[in-house]
């Protein structure tokens, strides 16, 4: 191939493949804003009815704050689990250093269906039933293997001698982690926490193992799907993609993932 | 001003003896330089008295033990290699860190900063974040912040290594003259020997983590201890020889290729092997032999034009290779490759050593 082919070959791959991954968000916004009842693209007149009977569905008002507070949850203990586990994997030299992080990424390599099933018998074993606490547990456990690698990665990058110089300047060694490099590798602990949320918020095949009479938002859609036959599904998909869209947005403008551009 | 010692510090990192019982006393006010190869346990020594790395033995401040005092405990200035200012805080918030950690109240703080702004000539830069300033001014930056506490010690870890050369020399004579004016006792680490020279008091030269010797610059550099230093300090050209009697303060010494010299009594081995150092500046190409110089033979092997002096490498008859820095005075006889030449020198500029000439000397363990 000529060299000007060679150029076009790859700009039509390039499109192609954005093309692919922008497709089902189209059709899923496009399904959302149907005025009929039925799931058609293109859709037939253009309504915000199903986005409006979210609200009016109980089984969504009630897994949209459990999943948020969730996520949230998930977020903060991971990032806490996160760090000081990447604190020890990274400054120390722990003794099972690298079966700790490998027990840390497993939940990455074992399928979600064996990790839900797992939970679900440990627990019934132990008499304890499905709560609020199990779910929270389970989506760390998630959670935990992008929290780990990207803190990990954010501190040994970190230079070390940036906090030593806060030590011999008077901060204890804890003070110059928190004030020193903790906003340091802000950006990682960004990207941690927004990795952590995801994970935990569109959870959907462990989960399921471990809903009892409250759901998640995921499991809450597909039990809805399951009978009913109209938009409100794509509306409330449509609605998360929005959500977590803004927020990733936001914090990157607030905290910045490439907020280091001052070194 | 205070006094610093240091009693049989030991380090080990796991086989590695990093540190060997060292010892080492900085007078008040005092600027010394720790000099060596890399590896040599310079920066050990440097994180030892900042409390970073576990150690056995005592590090003492007038006196006084600080071996119970954690590294934010030592009230020590500590300038980093790289300088590691803090990168999410202004010029302002880094210099001005140390005092925020004191408690300082804050108009005593905002004064001190600054002040430390006017010192190191970073008006204007105080708003601006490490990132926004050149690496000359992030050097005066990371010294700010260091003399901002007031420290009882000032540590820098070869400091100016990441600078240009123009740079540093400026910032060399900038950072003698600040010290002085502050007179504070000052350890400074550099793999850099014209850096040592120009700067210090006293240098300390370290091997295989013990100091080998310990002096002013013209100390070490007229009368190295051992061929280390000799090797260390400048450049030697090393010529292996026999001391075969010492009568009336004369050393009758043998080369291999059979000449003999007398030599000053250096006060080192009456007899038997010993090692001759020739400093290439202290010899000279073609010297007629008289009462006051000694003399060598061999052939011209090499000779580089360098302006302001001559380098010539010259071939002894016994396959030592002897390098010369000849001053380019003029009048200078004609140097022509593979031409035969004498090596004058005045015997008392010969440095006798009795170390073997082995690399990698020292104790291993």
């Amino acid at each position: 191939m000529r060299r000007r082919d060679r150029h076009v070959a790859v700009s039509a791959a390039s499109i192609l493949i954005v093309a692919l991954l922008c497709a089902p968000l189209i059709i899923l916004f496009g399904v959302a804003l149907n005025a009929g009842a039925q799931q058609v693209f293109p859709p037939r007149g253009i309504s915000l009815r199903w986005f409006a009977n979210v609200f009016s569905r109980s089984g969504f008002l009630d897994a949209i704050p459990f999943s948020l507070e969730l996520a949230v949850l998930t977020t903060v203990v991971s990032l806490t689990i996160g760090t000081l586990a990447a604190i020890g994997i990274v400054r120390f030299r722990v003794p099972g250093r690298d079966l700790l992080l490998t027990a840390l990424m497993s939940p990455l390599i074992v399928p979600q269906v064996v990790i839900g099933l797992s939970f679900l018998v440990t627990f019934t074993a132990l008499g304890v039933h499905s709560s609020f606490a199990v779910i929270l547990i389970l989506h760390v456990t998630l959670a935990l293997p992008f929290t780990v690698r990207v803190i990990v990665s954010s501190l040994a990058r970190f230079n070390i001698s940036i906090e030593e110089a806060a030590r011999s300047l008077g901060a204890y060694p804890v003070k110059a982690f928190v004030t020193i490099t903790l906003p340091a590798i802000r950006s990682g602990m960004l990207a941690a926490s927004i990795f952590a949320f995801v994970a935990s918020f569109e959870n959907f095949t462990a989960t399921a193992f471990l809903v009892w009479n409250r759901s998640t938002l995921p499991v809450e859609i597909f039990n809805y799907i399951q009978t009913e036959n109209d938009p409100t599904g794509a509306a409330i998909s449509a609605l998360v993609v929005l959500t977590v869209a803004f927020a990733i947005t936001i914090s990157n403008r607030v905290i910045g993932l490439d907020a280091l551009s001052h070194r | 001003m205070h006094r610093i010692e240091l009693r049989d510090i030991e380090v080990r990192y796991r086989d590695v003896l990093a540190l060997d019982r060292l010892s080492l006393t900085v007078e008040p006010g005092e600027f010394l330089a720790l000099l060596g190869p890399s590896g040599c346990g310079k920066t050990t020594l440097l994180r030892v008295i900042a409390g970073f790395v576990p150690y056995r033995g005592s590090v003492l401040f007038d006196g006084r033990s600080v071996d119970d005092r954690p590294a934010h405990r030592r009230n020590i200035g500590i300038v980093f290699q790289d300088y590691a200012l803090f990168p999410h805080k202004t010029v302002r918030e880094n210099i001005g860190f140390g005092l925020k950690m004191r408690k300082t109240p804050r108009a005593a703080l905002a004064s001190r900063v600054e002040e430390m702004l006017a010192l190191l000539q970073l008006d204007g830069l105080a708003e601006r974040y490490p990132g926004q300033i050149s690496g000359g001014q992030q050097q005066r930056v990371a010294l700010a912040r260091a003399i901002a506490i007031n420290p009882s010690l000032l540590l820098l870890d070869e400091p100016l290594g990441a600078l240009d050369k123009k740079l540093r020399e400026e910032m060399q004579v900038e950072l003698r003259q600040l010290q002085r004016r502050i007179g504070i006792t000052t350890i400074f680490v550099t793999h850099d020997q014209e850096e040592a020279l120009s700067l210090a008091d006293r240098i300390a030269i370290m091997q295989h983590g013990a100091i080998r010797q310990i002096g002013a610059g013209a100390d070490l550099y007229e009368r190295p201890s051992s061929l280390f230093v000799a090797r260390f300090m400048g450049q030697s050209n090393i010529l292996a020889a026999t001391a075969e009697r010492l009568d009336a303060d004369r050393l009758h010494c043998r080369i291999p290729s059979g000449e003999t010299f007398l030599l000053p009594d250096h006060g080192k081995a009456p007899t038997g092997d010993i090692l001759l150092s020739f400093r290439p500046e202290r010899l000279r190409l073609g010297a007629e032999p008289s009462s006051e110089t000694a003399r060598l033979t061999g052939t011209i092997e090499h000779a580089a034009y360098l302006g302001g002096q001559i380098l010539v490498r010259v071939r002894l008859g016994d396959g030592t290779i002897f390098k010369v820095a000849a001053a380019n005075q003029g009048g200078m006889p004609e140097i022509a490759v593979g031409a035969p030449v004498a090596l004058g020198f005045d015997p008392a500029d010969v440095i006798v050593l009795t170390d073997e000439p082995q690399p990698g000397e020292g104790r291993l363990r």
